[in-house]
């Protein structure tokens, strides 16, 4: 296995090579810390969630910045003529290269796991075997597209030039940097087109999501089929001399290299706009609660007919009279602020003795809102859906309501539905000394009628400050 | 299989090979050009080379720069693809049958480029495991005196370290066939006699040897089969002494005088056949030689002037690929 031998060296090569230790090594950590330790703040499910964006980054640029600037290196420098007198073909050089990308991973990745989990606790709910594959997928999968780029590069320049526009879509636009989330759908709709936008989904999938791989089945499939276009482009594409030029037929084959990714992209997005898993994710992430994790779910395709949850036919969400933070319906009530995005503010929350009217119990919810996140927050989150930010049916309530009151500052009721997205839709209250009973129509919360909703936040306002607040009898009418 | 016709090849030799010309001729054919052209965009590098290679023959491509030989040689190696003409090396077409081809022959580039990083033995043991039947690779570090930096880095090889390395990977197939481009280019003499010897093992060792050179020094040392290439033809062909022999060119004298004297006058001499300055020197060509040198005497004497020094030697290479191109070989 002539391709398995060269491989084997050009690994022992690069570990020779002090700027190749450095961005196999080196620079991958540097990502992970940074967006473990400013993005995420530590929380585990939060660097759960960005790792899968760490690891498509490093995957990306192995093989953009690895794998093909260095073969177009080889080529300039000459070095490949010496190959070129063996009997091997370009498939011995394009197979080695894959091979050498995809074992230079192994313990990048493997370095990645172990700082995530032992500096981070980071939970790692997929198998090594599963996380395995998903590398493999991806580095075959961006292995053809840097390949291919080599290919199509008469010089080192122009290899730059190719990789950087060809990068920064996929860097910007695939949610290896930015949260898919944040998109507006129309722009969901485009990363669909990109190969990296199913690797970071079924990342963020398995990894903060606790998806099973075969959920992602439709990513990898995308993802083997990008790779194995890319890599028969890269094969048939090779060059061995940087004098030979290609030929004017192997230009257009170059250009119709963008047309499996248009058909694969048409195929992802009339599978549906798998919007709702990823902001499932996000939100995920933002909840910092892991109840749902065990209970697995279901992404990467659309939300149909979403059902109305068992229980909920009366409407009552919690009156904490038995004393816990339970609920009717749904997977309860969870501590959320805005710390998991970089915040400072906390929040506590704790069943007491008395409620309103004479009832047993009521949730009183204290903390302190600081400035400095973008969006800040702190509160109780209500998950109506049996997972957190599954969304439920509750057209046939047309309100909310609530009891509450607190120290008279004004707090803010908030309403996530699918198809608000990311940002949630808020009504304001002041809670005073005295019981008091909130009623607001769904409709108050930017039109919704409640068939796809998500999660009910009662949190203190952005003003920074101390605030505590008690609620009672939430229900849905 | 025929032997080549050489139509441009004027002093083409009848006689067999100057070392062992009947052993030569009965011995296969390994490389047979026929008519071999190549064109890079508007320049014509090839406009019809032909020779052959007869096993265990070392054959040399002589000529200056841009003359061709390289790409000659790298269509016979299969790494270029000829526009015109045809080429068989060990029986087969080196285009469509490449890779049983590259089994058998082994080739040095002119630069050849490894990995700085790469250690003299492992380029060995990588380059060898790429063939069916590898020759012992401790075996070649020990013949090419690499053995001492078997572990050290390609990039600090010296440059006669690196041929040396070169070399011995253009045999880690055990090939029957080596080719060799420029084998010596840029090496100081020490080093290049080194390299020399090496060559001169691979005849002994019965193998068939092409190498290219614009030394002449080397062409007249290892081969015995010289074809001069220039711009893209095959201008003379023959062994060594057969070319010179042919040339016609007389025995070559090299005069210094006292004085500077017109060269029209030396010309001018008996039995002189041409003359032309260099470095200081009057250098002559003549025949027959005595009848030159008492005439230059006698005219030195009649001018007052004094013979300083007097060399006499047999015409070069370089003089016959003067007299069939009228220019030399480093112009």
């Amino acid at each position: 296995m002539a391709a398995i031998r060269i491989a084997l060296t050009s690994v022992r090569l690069a570990m020779r090579t002090k700027a190749a230790m450095f961005f196999t090594f080196v620079f991958p950590l540097l990502f992970l810390f940074a967006y473990a330790g400013i993005f995420a703040r530590g929380n585990p499910q939060a660097v759960a969630y960005l790792f899968g964006p760490v690891v498509v980054l490093q995957v990306m640029g192995s093989a953009f910045w690895g794998l093909g600037l260095q073969s177009v290196m080889r080529r300039e420098q000459g070095s490949l003529r010496r190959y070129r007198l063996a009997p091997i073909g370009a498939g011995t050089m394009v197979g080695s290269s894959l091979i050498a990308n995809f074992l230079l991973l192994i313990p990048t990745v493997a370095l990645l796991v172990v700082c995530a989990m032992v500096v981070f606790h980071m939970p790692l709910e997929i198998s090594i075997r599963d996380l395995a594959i998903l590398v493999a997928v991806g580095a075959f999968a961006f292995a053809g597209f840097g390949l291919t780029v080599a290919s199509v590069a008469n010089t080192m320049q122009e290899a730059q030039i190719y990789n950087n526009m060809v990068w920064f879509p996929l860097l910007f636009l695939s949610g290896a940097t930015f949260p898919l989330a944040m998109f507006p759908q129309w722009l969901q709709r485009v990363a669909l087109f990109l190969p990296a936008t199913y690797l970071v989904s079924a990342f963020q999938g398995v990894m903060s999501h606790a998806d099973t791989l075969s959920a992602h089945w439709a990513e990898l499939v995308a993802l083997t089929v990008s790779g194995t276009f890319g890599l028969l482009f890269a094969w048939k594409l090779f060059r061995w001399e940087k004098e030979e030029k290609m030929k004017r037929s192997n230009k257009l084959l170059a250009v119709t290299f963008v047309v499996p990714f248009l058909l694969i992209g048409a195929w992802m997005n009339a599978r549906g706009n798998p919007g709702s898993a990823w902001d499932a994710a996000f939100k995920m992430m933002s909840g910092g609660d892991s109840s749902a994790k065990a209970s697995g779910s279901k992404t990467g395709g659309p939300a149909t007919a979403v059902p109305a949850p068992p229980g909920s036919e009366s409407g009552l969400v919690s009156d904490f009279d038995e004393g816990t933070p339970t609920a009717k319906f749904g997977s309860g009530w969870t501590v959320s602020t805005d710390s998991v995005m970089g915040g400072k503010s906390t929040a506590e929350m704790k069943v007491v003795d008395g409620g309103t009217e004479g009832s047993k119990g009521s949730l009183a919810v204290t903390g302190q809102v600081f400035a400095g996140a973008p969006y800040p927050w702190a509160g109780a989150m209500f998950y109506p859906g049996a997972q957190q930010f599954a969304p439920v049916n509750l057209s046939s309530k047309k309100e909310i309501s609530f009891w509450a009151k607190g120290d008279g500052k004004t707090d803010r009721v908030m309403i996530f539905t699918k198809s608000l997205g990311y940002v949630p839709a808020t009504q304001t209250f002041v809670a005073g000394s005295e019981w008091k009973q909130y009623s607001f129509p769904l409709t108050a919360f930017q039109g919704t009628d409640g068939h796809d909703l998500e999660a009910v936040l009662f949190s203190a306002s952005t003003d920074p400050g101390t605030f505590a607040f008690q609620i009672d009898d939430v229900r849905f009418k | 299989m025929e032997k080549a016709e050489d139509s441009e090849a004027p002093l083409q030799a009848s006689a067999g090979s100057a070392v062992s010309p009947v052993v030569m001729d009965s011995q296969p054919v390994v490389v047979l050009a026929e008519n071999l052209q190549k064109r890079y965009g508007d320049v014509e590098a090839l406009h019809g080379v032909s020779f052959e290679i007869r096993q265990g023959e070392v054959f040399g491509l002589l000529g200056p720069n841009g003359a061709g030989k390289t790409t000659t040689i790298e269509i016979l190696e299969g790494l270029r693809q000829p526009d015109g003409g045809s080429a068989r090396v060990c029986g087969l077409d080196p285009t469509s049958e490449s890779k049983r081809l590259k089994e058998r022959i082994g080739a040095q580039l002119q630069a050849t480029v490894l990995p700085d990083k790469i250690r003299t033995e492992e380029a060995l043991r990588l380059f060898a495991s790429l063939y069916r039947r590898p020759a012992p690779v401790d075996a070649l570090l020990t013949r090419f005196g690499l053995a001492e930096k078997r572990h050290a880095y390609f990039e600090n090889l010296s440059g006669g370290q690196k041929q040396r390395l070169a070399l011995a990977l253009a045999l880690v197939n055990n090939p029957e066939l080596v080719l060799l481009d420029e084998p010596t280019s840029g090496l100081d003499a020490v080093v290049r006699r080194d390299i020399y010897s090496l060559i001169e093992q691979l005849r002994s060792e019965g193998r068939t040897v092409l190498l290219t050179t614009h030394y002449i020094e080397e062409a007249e040392r290892l081969c015995d089969r010289v074809a001069i290439v220039d711009r893209g033809r095959v201008v003379a062909l023959g062994t060594p002494r057969e070319l010179v022999r042919g040339s016609g060119k007389g025995t070559r004298l090299e005069v210094r005088v006292e004085r500077p004297m017109p060269i029209e006058r030396i010309r001018q001499i008996e039995a002189v056949l041409d003359v032309r300055e260099a470095g200081g020197a009057y250098i002559l060509h003549a025949e027959p030689v005595p009848k030159a040198i008492v005439a230059l005497v006698r005219l030195l004497e009649a001018e007052g002037n004094t013979l300083q020094d007097l060399h006499i030697s047999q015409p070069s290479l370089e003089d016959v690929f003067v007299e069939i191109t009228g220019r030399r070989m480093e112009e």
